[in-house]
């Protein structure tokens, strides 16, 4: 008997509980009650400051200044392999002027993302893998973009947005599993955030006031064909995406794959221009260790 | 296998298109093959139609301000976007592409989407972006495949700071302050474009005047009108060096000492042909020391049934004069009429103010004539140059040394692109100055410009006569 109720409540663990979680997000989704991070105080100023081209560097490093963790963390990165000059650099204003004011802005933007976003308690290594594929992207963006003549800023920051439709869901999850009694096994809970965190990420971005072609690249990115509405900046963000996993070696893409990808016939790239992008893989993951 | 064509068309921009019409109009079996997946080229994708576009808007917000008397002024934003300027573009753009490509499939021209390598001079192989490879074969070959900004050796041209006129219009915001390389027909438009819309814009060339082939005098007013809208040109000045300095500028700097510091540059200095790729040795062609295809006046190569048109053949590298190559060099391969001689094909600058010609220069026609004269309408002596506020705006005729013939028309002003049509088809008439005099034009229209400057003409052969006498 003993066996038998262990048995059920291992089939309400594993198919009820997921369910009834499952069903709860999807109508959060729908009814767009799910709870969005808010970026308040420094974190907003610094993201408004990151998006701005004509931001005074002495005001962004003066923004950060008032975030201790994130001064820190900017600090580390500028002294990380990839960017480290030949003496250690101290301060914010140095980092700026040796890093280069566009630099800065990427790695504020992605500090923010990083530290606002993707924290979900229980869930830190996944997460740091999802933010380090979503650097990835970012960069192998910003490539495609420069390759392509389009804009190389706009591209890296929808490459970084793309999946951050994910913390958020996996934060939703974590609390109606709490809410329902419905624990969750890791697997079965990141499970549940595949499906709608297009949606979700758009959704954040466009909370936080970021440019609508962004939202609407990272609402499409899973495109796999040509689309009537908007520019081909989801294609991009969906072909670097396929990159960022090929560069991660999570498995999830190989380079025959990737050559059959319906984006780079849509992106019209040749096969040369794809060997020069998959060339910017060491680049990349040099550019993912230093901040990720 | 081998596909067989009469006309095999490499390049689907305004020259592509048009040698196959022509082919296709003449009964030909037609192949046009592009890299691109749209049909159009640069024109129509990242030059003439998207750059016209954001021009529209500059025009209209400089034409505001001047009609209103000055009373009305709309500053462009610093939170404007550049794409917000060109809202109209991919209507504009696909409209375009839509009409080519119906065009050619009701011409019944067979287009394939690939890259094009000869593999003799007659055979053609092309690779698709899937790599998969076709083969044709083709009696007349035309190469139309156009040109891409030159990228110099010494500049790193990132398309985020440091941009060519394929990526200029990529920028989101306007950006404060603009650095343009060179003084052409490209550096020029887009100069006078930033300069309209509330961008600091400085021109930078070794050439003592942009747009060197036009008109010294128009050139002289363009750049009176560029520092009235702002800009500034600096010419006999080479450029040292350029680049992001990391934080917030572009640091460009000049033979004369002089440090420039702008949100982006613009690097406008000529376009390369594109031939990438085509393997022209196994055509039996090569490109000449300016790394263009040489050809003769009917667009001929060296190698008797390939034919080159368009940018890949060096200036004027004009939409129209291209398209029109096209045609002519598929009506000679054909043994068609080839029609009126290209001397009259006219040229238009979209710099703001438009400037336009046909014919000779005046120093052409004074090298061919030995001293001519030379009739002047500024736009303020036309009642609708006062009325629609262009006063800035010249036309100016150039007439054989008796004051009759009409040997060339240069005009620089608002509507010059669309005006300099009517000197165009005098000229084509064979049609002499006094025509214009004789001839009763629209009430206020600029058209009265041509009387005008057609009594200058008059008034100065009349005393010559007198004179004489």
């Amino acid at each position: 008997m003993q066996e038998r109720a262990l048995a059920e409540h291992m089939q309400r663990v594993t198919e009820e509980f997921p369910r009834k979680v499952a069903d709860a997000l999807a109508r959060q989704i729908d009814d767009d009650s799910l709870e969005l991070p808010v970026l308040a105080g420094t974190a907003h100023r610094v993201m408004q400051m990151a998006l701005d081209e004509d931001v005074d560097p002495v005001h962004l490093a003066d923004a950060i200044r008032n975030d201790s963790a994130m001064a820190g963390n900017l600090l580390r990165i500028a002294n990380s392999p990839l960017y480290r000059a030949r003496s250690a650099i101290v301060s914010l204003q140095q980092a700026i002027s040796r890093l280069g004011m566009h630099q800065v802005r990427e790695i504020a933007l992605a500090i923010v993302c990083e530290s606002r976003v993707f924290r979900v308690r229980g869930f830190e290594k996944e997460l740091t893998e999802v933010f380090r594929h979503c650097l990835a992207t970012a960069h192998f963006a910003q490539e495609i973009a420069r390759a392509k003549r389009w804009n190389v800023e706009e591209a890296f920051l929808a490459g970084l947005m793309h999946d951050i439709g994910r913390p958020v869901l996996l934060q939703a999850v974590v609390d109606l599993s709490s809410e329902l009694d419905c624990r969750l096994s890791k697997p079965q809970a990141l499970a549940l955030v595949t499906a709608g965190h297009e949606r979700t990420g758009a959704r954040l971005i466009t909370r936080w006031e970021l440019p609508p072609r962004i939202a609407d690249a990272v609402q499409h990115h899973h495109h796999h064909v040509a689309r009537e509405q908007g520019g081909p900046l989801f294609a991009v963000v969906g072909l670097a995406d396929e990159l960022a996993h090929f560069a991660l070696r999570d498995g999830m893409v190989d380079e025959p794959a990737l050559r059959d990808s319906p984006r780079v016939g849509y992106l019209n790239l040749y096969p040369e221009d794809l060997t020069a992008l998959i060339a910017c893989a060491d680049k990349v993951r040099l550019a993912v260790e230093a901040v990720g | 296998m081998i596909d067989e064509y009469d006309v095999i068309v490499l390049g689907a921009g305004p020259s592509g298109q048009k040698a196959a019409i022509q082919g296709a109009k003449a009964g030909r079996r037609v192949l046009v093959i592009d890299r691109d997946s749209q049909v159009g080229g640069a024109c129509v994708h990242r030059g003439t139609i998207p750059s016209k576009t954001l021009r529209e808007t500059a025009v209209a917000l400089v034409g505001f301000k001047r009609r209103s008397g000055g009373v009305f002024e709309i500053p462009p934003s610093e939170e404007l976007q550049v794409a917000s300027l060109m809202t109209r573009l991919e209507e504009v753009v696909s409209g375009n592409e839509e009409y080519i490509g119906r065009q050619l499939a009701r011409n019944g021209v067979t287009v394939w989407h690939g890259r094009a390598t000869f593999l003799s001079p007659t055979e053609i192989d092309v690779l698709n972006v899937r790599g998969e490879r076709w083969h044709a074969r083709g009696s007349v070959i035309v190469i139309a495949t156009g040109s891409q900004p030159r990228s110099p050796v010494d500049i790193v041209i990132d398309h985020e700071h440091i941009l060519d006129s394929d990526s200029i219009l990529s920028m989101t915001y306007l950006p404060r302050s603009l650095a343009v390389l060179g003084a052409g027909v490209i550096a020029s438009e887009y100069a006078s474009m930033f300069a309209a819309l509330g961008v600091q814009v400085v021109m930078v060339d070794k050439a003592d005047r942009p747009i060197g082939f036009v008109d010294p005098e128009l050139s002289t007013r363009f750049v009176e009108a560029f520092g009235k809208l702002g800009g500034r040109f600096v010419g006999r000045v080479g450029v040292t060096g350029a680049q992001w300095d990391g934080v917030g500028s572009v640091v460009t700097l000049l033979s004369n000492g002089e440090v420039l510091r702008t949100d982006k540059a613009l690097i406008a200095l000529g376009r390369v042909a594109n031939v990438d790729g085509l393997d022209l040795v196994a055509a039996g062609l090569a490109l000449d020391a300016r790394g263009l295809l040489a050809v003769d006046e009917h667009g001929r190569t060296r190698v008797p049934h390939i034919y080159a048109v368009g940018d890949v053949i060096g200036p004027p590298s004009l939409a129209s004069s291209s398209a029109e190559q096209g045609r002519r060099a598929v009506c000679h391969a054909l043994g068609l009429p080839v029609g009126m001689p290209a001397e009259f094909t006219p040229i238009g600058v979209y710099t703001v103010p438009e400037i336009a010609a046909v014919g000779l220069t005046e120093a052409q026609a004074r090298e061919k004539f030995g001293s001519v004269l030379v009739g002047r309408a500024r736009f303020d002596e036309v009642a609708r140059g006062r009325i629609s506020a262009i006063e800035d705006g010249l036309l100016k005729l150039v007439a054989d040394p008796k004051g009759e013939r009409l040997l060339g028309v240069h005009v620089i002003g608002e509507g010059a692109s669309e005006l300099v049509h009517i000197g165009q088809m005098a000229m084509m008439g064979g049609l002499g100055i006094d025509t214009f005099i004789e001839t009763i034009f629209n009430f206020p229209t600029l058209a009265e410009a041509y009387r005008v400057a057609a009594f200058d003409v008059v008034k100065q052969r009349e005393q010559i006569k007198k004179s004489a006498a």
